[in-house]
């Protein structure tokens, strides 16, 4: 595999995962941690790659993938650490901060996260997520909307999620 | 706009300040190990078993040297089929 490929890839599309991934993990240190690891997965099937599937499609599924298993992997770990704490093994490790913006999404399960954050900020095909998900659009279409009932309700809750995480700064906002 | 779109544009507007030139090379340094790993792991597997075959050697031609000198003998007979395989057997039982 060419290394120029992959640059082209990273450069082309690494606003896009921060993004993605930044729904899913909320520390910076985590945030780091998970795009890397979306890069070292695409670096590592880029070779198998065979390109019947648009490049994009193929980056979404890589990274909504390796999101859902590092979130996963956090929960049982931050379970296990849980149990520890409890047993006085440990001292108790409170649950990392939300960010204001990322509040509302939080509430909802990994697939739900993914397919609203596909959908309504990526702007992506339904056809397209049920590609990248690998779930019938039927599935799709339902926890589409699921999500953002749920996600309404929440910014109607809370009033202050505008006030963006210091770690972002919004562009100028459009007329 | 309601309150749902303003919500979904202001996660469509934020720009990361993120430094995207030292996590590349982040990546790039752990590719670069991993490819190492990868090429290396054949590679001590391989002396591994070379040097076990190395040491196991010895043994393997002494094979037969710790045996009584009757034992040797069956051994001889048996490898170099001078008798069949019954009359070996009888030789045994009768032994």
């Amino acid at each position: 595999m060419a290394d120029s490929e992959f640059t082209l890839i990273y450069d082309n599309h690494k606003e896009m995962v921060w993004r993605l991934i930044s729904r899913y993990v909320f520390t910076r240190e985590d945030r780091e941690d998970l795009f890397q690891e979306v890069f070292l997965n695409v670096h590592a099937a880029l070779p198998k790659f065979r390109g019947e599937a648009k490049i994009e499609t193929w980056l979404y599924r890589i990274t909504v993938n390796t999101a859902i298993n590092y979130v996963k992997m956090q929960n049982r770990s931050r379970k296990l650490q849980q149990i520890l704490a409890n047993l006085k093994i440990i001292e108790d490790c409170p649950p990392p901060e939300i960010d204001d913006l990322s509040a509302p999404l939080a509430k909802l399960n990994p697939t739900q996260r993914m397919v609203i954050l596909l959908a309504d900020v990526e702007d992506r095909p339904l056809e397209e997520i049920a590609s990248i998900a690998g779930m019938p659009l039927g599935t799709v279409k339902s926890n589409l909307h699921r999500s953002r009932e749920i996600i309404k309700k929440e910014v109607k809750k809370d009033g202050s999620i505008f006030v963006l995480h210091p770690e972002f700064e919004t562009r100028n906002a459009e007329s | 706009m309601d309150q749902y779109s303003y919500y979904i544009r202001s996660l469509k507007q934020e720009t990361p300040k993120v430094n995207f030139d030292s996590l590349y090379w982040k990546i790039k340094e752990s590719c670069g190990e991993k490819k190492n790993a990868s090429i290396s792991r054949p590679l001590v597997g391989l002396v591994i078993v070379t040097l076990l075959f190395l040491l196991s050697l010895p043994l393997l031609m002494n094979r037969g040297g710790s045996l009584s000198e009757e034992g040797r003998t069956i051994a001889y007979v048996f490898q170099n089929d001078e008798i069949s395989d019954h009359a070996a057997a009888d030789f045994i039982l009768n032994d």
